[in-house]
């Protein structure tokens, strides 16, 4: 009977046995498909959008319903600081969460750097630890670092009021792997971002080119205009003394004999005349394409502007005959660095203009001050002067006041153009100032540019003329 | 219609959403009565104040009671990692609801007096008793024993101690607003109701008997004069070291220790949840020093078949009234025995309470009361005992 009862615990024995490896496998195989189960479920929540946002709190949410974690949240550090950037959490008081993150540095970052999966529990935690889990009303919490391609690019963290001593191999593989999870898609979203910025980026950069394509090509269709205007006006203007000359020439070239002398003098003063109308339109045609192509060089020198007020009174003095020509230059007047030929060519205009105006025994006077940075020069004359409409149209190519004068003895429409555009050159302005009952002031400033001296003395700066 | 049970679940991971989700449910299930009480069982996760908020908001403030789990069950079967809400509305009828404090002190006592309090409240027709005890921190026995002391024979006692989803560290129980500890919340159901319980595990004896040769309450200090924890060292194969640092009861849960019991037909189970001072086994409710344990094994088939059982049972013991509903509390032990296939056992006893129309509501345990099995119609009601690996079906008509 004892011998029975003996066999029967031995047959009992290895039922047992038998019967709890199987179960043990059975469990395992359960937390297997249950581990798969989360995984892809987070999976799925994770992968079906690229919103990193959602993504965060997809994995914290899973970390609660699928992991057990009573407190959960997973956070996405900064590329460069390595400091928390973005987070999402579930379970945690926000208090309790800002603790977690103050903590960072100093309890978190090490023990992410240490393991793959790393869990701290306060039965056995260090006393750091223990206070941290104490403050945070967990007794176990879970760190799993975030990593792509070894960067460390964030972690999850979960915690539970229970006590969890150790883990598995298993499951370490499996948070491990779920961390890995996380990771992909984190970094996919943000590689999705990185992409639809770059696409952006790139979208604005054509947009600009573009629009700027556009404008210089509204500017190519205006210059278009500009210069068919140009060649338009400029053929007219070179017809009408070429048509003079022409006409004289045939005179005298067909009726050479029947042309009394006089005559025959007068013809070839108005041939001479013409063809020095042609040459200077020619070469003020020259100027201004020069200066219009940006090609007219400018020759930086100091200079004594009243030593070139004089010496465009010289050369006009011949013209000048009923009319006083005066200057008028403070003592202190500075010295500039300008382009004397330049200079001298804008005076002899606008003196040269202001004579073909001056009613006999008038006078012209060149005045010239200080100005804010610079100085202004006036040349004015007791002309009939300029209505205010026109005042602004004389500086137009080719445009001409409409007068007696004028009519008489045409320019070329030319030389106030040019003016301006030398003036310009300089870093000054230039306009006309008139009253319509008479008179006439033109205008214009100059900078010092004392920088842009090129080194070379030039006209000897230092004899002061009034 | 004098019962009718609505029941919610949710898995929400934010717990106050979580709640609101379960009661919204449960109370649309009542086709708008207002529950008279909530019961509501739910993960760890979910022991927090501002879960038991968002339920008390929904329900209107009904009283709840209720603990953690090692998950729920609702009609449509088995829910790990959830929150289940049950509410119970009754006609012409009352419920009340007590709790005891800091029970590991004093059990006998706190069962005693959880039961005068509410007997004493009591308008008219006592009729079922639930109580949720604390069942790691005391023996279910001795809470039962007190209780004995109080309750009248026609009053129904059934219940289940709360888990911590197999942590065996600590579990919480609800009542109201509060989350509580080493607590026992109870509901006394008054009124026109028919109760009916059904109680059975379908564990079989393996090897020759033991003598409990030493033991006080729950801890079993010696089996035929060995430390008791020998038992398990010799029919596992495990190393004393093996069965201290796992947590035993995840080893031993499948394999409890078994009693006769006069006047039951099946064995009373026994858990160790852990090894003591001396390899004693600390048990989850009290074995008497002199009796005889042998060891227990269940079986996929045997345990379906007495979950089958347990809901006949229940509906038997209704004697005729019109099956309203039925809450299920259900052994963590079988859960785990029946692993991946837990769903079947939930099925089985739906059907045999009439299929998919039945409601039920419930869940898995560390320790389940209930009168003694096996108790034929028209006999009076047994004593109840605090069961282990067993599954409690009880019936509302």
């Amino acid at each position: 009977m004892r011998k029975a009862y003996e066999e029967l615990d031995r047959t009992a024995r290895t039922l047992i046995r038998t019967d709890y490896l199987l179960h043990r496998a059975n469990e395992r195989f359960d937390q297997q498909i249950s581990q798969l189960h989360a995984l892809h479920r987070i999976g799925s929540t994770i992968n079906s959008t690229f919103d990193l946002e959602l993504i965060l709190s997809g994995i914290s949410e899973s970390m609660a319903k699928d992991l057990d974690f009573e407190k959960s949240g997973i956070v996405f550090l900064d590329r460069n600081s390595q400091r928390p950037l973005q987070s999402a959490y579930t379970g945690f008081s926000s208090a309790e969460y800002r603790l977690l993150l103050d903590n960072f540095e100093e309890l978190l970052v090490p023990a992410l750097l240490q393991e793959d999966v790393y869990l701290q529990t306060s039965t056995v935690a260090p006393a750091a630890w223990g206070r941290f889990l104490g403050a945070l009303s967990v007794s176990s919490l879970l760190l799993m670092p975030m990593r792509f391609k070894a960067r460390l690019i964030g972690f999850i963290v979960g915690a539970r009021t229970h006590v969890t001593l150790r883990l598995t191999e298993a499951e370490r593989r499996f948070y491990a792997m779920y961390a890995t999870q996380a990771s992909s898609a984190v970094e996919n979203s943000r590689l999705y971002e990185a992409l639809g910025q770059a696409n952006l980026t790139l979208e604005e950069n054509v947009q600009e080119r573009t629009r700027n394509l556009v404008e210089a090509n509204e500017r190519l269709r205006e210059l278009d205009q500009v210069k068919s205007n140009f060649i338009s006006l400029v053929s007219h203007e070179l017809r009408t003394p070429l048509t003079a000359i022409k006409g004289f020439i045939v005179t005298l070239y067909h009726y050479d004999k029947e042309i009394p002398e006089e005559k025959r003098r007068v013809y070839l003063s108005v041939l001479n005349e013409e063809t020095d109308r042609l040459t200077r339109l020619i070469n003020e045609l020259l100027d201004i394409s020069r200066i219009e192509s940006g090609r007219m060089e400018i020759q930086w020198r100091r200079i004594a502007v009243p030593q070139i007020v004089q010496r465009v009174y010289d050369t006009l003095s011949v013209k000048a005959t009923n009319i006083r020509l005066i200057h008028n230059f403070p003592e202190n007047f500075p010295h500039l660095v300008a382009d004397p030929d330049k200079l001298e060519q804008v005076l002899v205009n606008l003196v040269g203009n202001a004579l073909r105006y001056a009613p006999p025994q008038s006078t012209i006077a060149v005045t010239g001050r200080r100005a804010n940075e610079g100085v202004i020069l006036e040349v004015k004359d007791e002309g009939p002067g300029i209505a205010f409409a026109e005042q602004e149209r004389v500086f137009d190519k080719f445009y001409r006041l409409d007068n007696e004068i004028n009519r008489k003895n045409p320019g070329t429409g030319l030389g106030l153009p040019i003016c301006r555009a030398l003036v310009n050159l300089h870093g000054g302005k230039i306009w006309v100032e008139s009253e319509a009952t008479g008179g006439c002031r033109f205008l214009f400033t100059l900078p010092l540019n004392l920088d842009k001296e090129s080194g070379r003395e030039a006209d000897a700066p230092q004899e002061a003329v009034s | 219609m004098s019962i009718e049970m609505g029941i919610g679940f949710s898995f929400q991971a934010d717990v106050f959403a979580a709640g609101h989700e379960a009661a919204q449910q449960a109370i649309s299930n009542l086709a708008g009565r207002r529950p008279d009480v909530v019961l509501v069982f739910s993960s760890i996760r979910f022991a927090d104040p501002r879960m038991l908020k968002a339920v008390r908001l929904a329900t209107g403030g009904a009283p709840l009671v209720g603990c953690t789990d090692a998950g729920g069950i609702v009609t449509a079967g088995p829910k790990r990692r959830s929150v289940t809400v049950i509410g119970l509305a009754l006609q012409n009828g009352a419920c009340l609801t007590v709790v005891e404090r800091q029970i590991s002190h004093r059990p006998r006592a706190a069962g005693e007096h959880l039961t005068h309090d509410l007997l004493r409240q009591a308008p008219k027709d006592p009729r079922c008793m639930l109580v949720f005890p604390d069942g790691l921190t005391v023996s279910g026995s001795e809470i039962l024993a007190g209780i004995e002391k109080r309750i009248p024979r026609k009053v129904a006692l059934a219940g289940a101690s709360a888990g911590d989803d197999f942590f065996f560290q600590k579990t919480f129980q609800f009542f109201d607003d509060e989350v509580l500890t080493d607590s026992l919340p109870g509901v006394l159901l008054c009124g026109d109701i028919k109760v009916g319980i059904g109680v059975r595990h379908g564990w079989v004896p393996v090897g020759r008997p033991r003598r409990v040769t030493r033991s006080i309450g729950h801890v079993v200090y010696q089996l035929d004069h060995r430390p008791a924890v020998s038992i398990y060292e010799d029919f596992l194969g495990l190393k004393r070291q093996e069965l201290m640092e796992d947590t035993l009861a995840s080893i031993t849960l499948g394999y409890p220790l078994g009693t006769e019991v006069p006047g039951q037909s099946e064995y009373l189970l026994r858990d160790a949840i852990r090894v003591g001072r001396g390899g004693s086994l600390i048990c989850t409710g009290d074995v008497a020093q002199g009796s005889q344990v042998r060891l227990m094994i269940g079986g996929y088939e045997s345990a379906l078949e007495a979950a089958q059982q347990a809901a006949y049972d229940a509906r038997d013991h209704l004697n005729g009234a019109r099956l309203k509903g039925a809450l299920v509390f259900c052994s963590v032990a079988r859960q785990k025995m029946l692993g991946s296939e837990f769903q079947g056992e939930i099925d089985v006893i739906r059907d045999a309470l009439g299929g998919e129309s039945v409601r039920l509501g419930g869940f898995y345990s560390y320790g389940e009361v209930a009168p003694a099995s096996g108790t034929r119609r028209k006999t009076k009601p047994s004593n109840p005992l605090y069961h282990n690996e067993a599954v409690v079906v009880v019936a509302f008509g």
